[in-house]
């Protein structure tokens, strides 16, 4: 069967970039089928599953949140703010949850780390200009 | 005396020392924050040609296509324009958030003066300091956006931005951001995101054209309005880490002058010290001389 390329991407990475018989998308007025060969189109997606058969013939779904997708030469763009693996939306979900957790932990201690080293530098600034002032 | 100064300059010394160890360190977490920075940008501009072409491509081919994002007609007269100030959380980074500040500050005066109101967010908690320290009331702030941009935040900030100009709650929202050019050019700009400025896009230059023929499903109109949050989320994502590259790059400037200064003052209390040290050796070898003078005398 013939294959198209998809990519899937969100403004801060590229989840999927892979060859493809078949890409399903769900529209606002219901799904969506595109072959390889199909007619240059733009659709509005919408929050849902994505599904598509790889070349090696298996299926798999992603969630996606709002975007749009579209399909010119035998390539297709999935654009989207995220998308998930919906064949292990626990392990996603707990993925996410870990990463903001580290994310926010690493904005605590980078705040934490700033901070101390502004009042360290403040110290050794006020130290010295103590014992200039005490010489004089 | 002489001691005395030695003990002195010691402890001088030591103070620099670990001041430059400091600023050292800092500067090297920035470089290393700004390289990571340059990534997701270089990546974004990519994202954001793909989008835009799509933007402007639909905007030719329907022209017609007229909603919200495009005319202010929702609104409801509550406040005019709002502002995303994105700047730092931290300080340390030179006259970076002065910077912005002060363009914040004259763009303030100049809406007021025409007799609108604003409202202004902010991305960074020493932005915020600032110009609350100048009188400016800060609806809200989104700390921790501008340090490590991400998704999760762009995606809360935007829908907030789009809720409150699709309720009616202002006419307009501009973002206020430093703009990365090149390591020797950074300047501060006000783009308008909402609504939308259809010129903008009439200029954008396409790599490959689209097919004359193109299918919009279900309809132009809803393709424009999925087409739209994600340039705007995509847009907002390229300002933080525009703003993130030019924080650090700031922070790494302001260190390495740091660190320069404290080379400096070190070559300078090293001679000092080195005098100093001198002197009290002389000193002690003509006491010697001296009191063996004395005693070769007294003999």
């Amino acid at each position: 069967m013939n294959t198209f390329r998809l990519d899937i991407v969100t403004p801060e990475r590229r989840v999927l970039s892979e060859d493809v018989e078949m890409l399903k998308l769900c529209l606002p007025d219901g799904e969506y089928v595109l072959l390889a060969g199909h007619e240059p189109v733009t659709a509005a997606v919408d929050y849902g599953l994505v599904s598509y058969r790889s070349a090696a013939g298996e299926t798999h779904e992603l969630l996606v949140a709002d975007g749009f997708a579209q399909m010119q030469a035998d390539r297709a763009f999935v654009f989207t703010d995220q998308c998930l693996d919906a064949d292990d939306l626990d392990r996603e979900q707990e993925k996410l949850e870990r990463r903001r957790m580290i994310e926010k932990a690493r904005y605590d201690e980078s705040l934490l780390t700033h901070h101390s080293a502004g009042i360290f530098l403040a110290r050794a600034i006020t130290s010295r200009k103590r014992r200039r002032t005490r010489l004089k | 005396m002489a001691v005395k100064n030695i003990n002195e300059i010691n402890r001088d010394l030591d103070a620099i020392y670990q001041t430059r160890h400091v600023t050292n360190a800092m500067y090297m977490l920035s470089a290393s924050a700004m390289r990571q920075g340059m990534e997701r940008a270089d990546y974004n501009r990519a994202y954001m040609r793909y989008v835009c072409t799509a933007v402007k491509d639909l905007l030719e081919k329907s022209p017609d296509v007229r909603n919200a994002f495009i005319d202010s007609d929702g609104y409801l007269g509550k406040h005019d324009t709002a502002f995303l100030v994105i700047a730092s959380d931290k300080s340390l980074c030179g006259a970076y958030n002065q910077n912005v500040a002060a363009v914040v500050e004259a763009q303030l005066q100049r809406v007021r003066a025409d007799g609108r109101e604003t409202v202004v967010y902010t991305a960074g908690l020493k932005i915020a300091e600032i110009l609350r320290a100048r009188g400016v009331e800060i609806y809200r702030d989104f700390e921790g956006a501008s340090q490590y941009p991400s998704m999760h935040h762009v995606y809360t900030i935007a829908q907030e931005l789009i809720d409150i100009y699709r309720c009616g709650f202002v006419r307009d929202i501009y973002v206020v951001f430093t703009e990365y050019e090149s390591a020797a050019k950074q300047s501060v700009i006000i783009h308008r995101l909402l609504p939308l400025v259809v010129e903008n896009f009439e200029t954008i230059p396409i790599d490959a054209p689209y097919p004359a023929r193109m299918t919009y499903e279900p309809s132009s109109e809803e393709v424009f309005n999925k087409m739209v949050p994600q340039y705007l989320q995509g847009y907002l994502y390229g300002c933080f880490c525009s703003a993130q590259i030019c924080e650090n790059l700031s922070r790494m400037e302001a260190m390495q002058s740091a660190t320069r200064n404290a080379d400096e003052m070190i070559k300078k209390l090293t001679t000092a010290y080195n005098t100093a040290r001198q002197l009290t050796i002389t000193s002690e070898l003509t006491e010697i001389a001296a009191a063996t003078e004395l005693i070769r005398h007294s003999v």
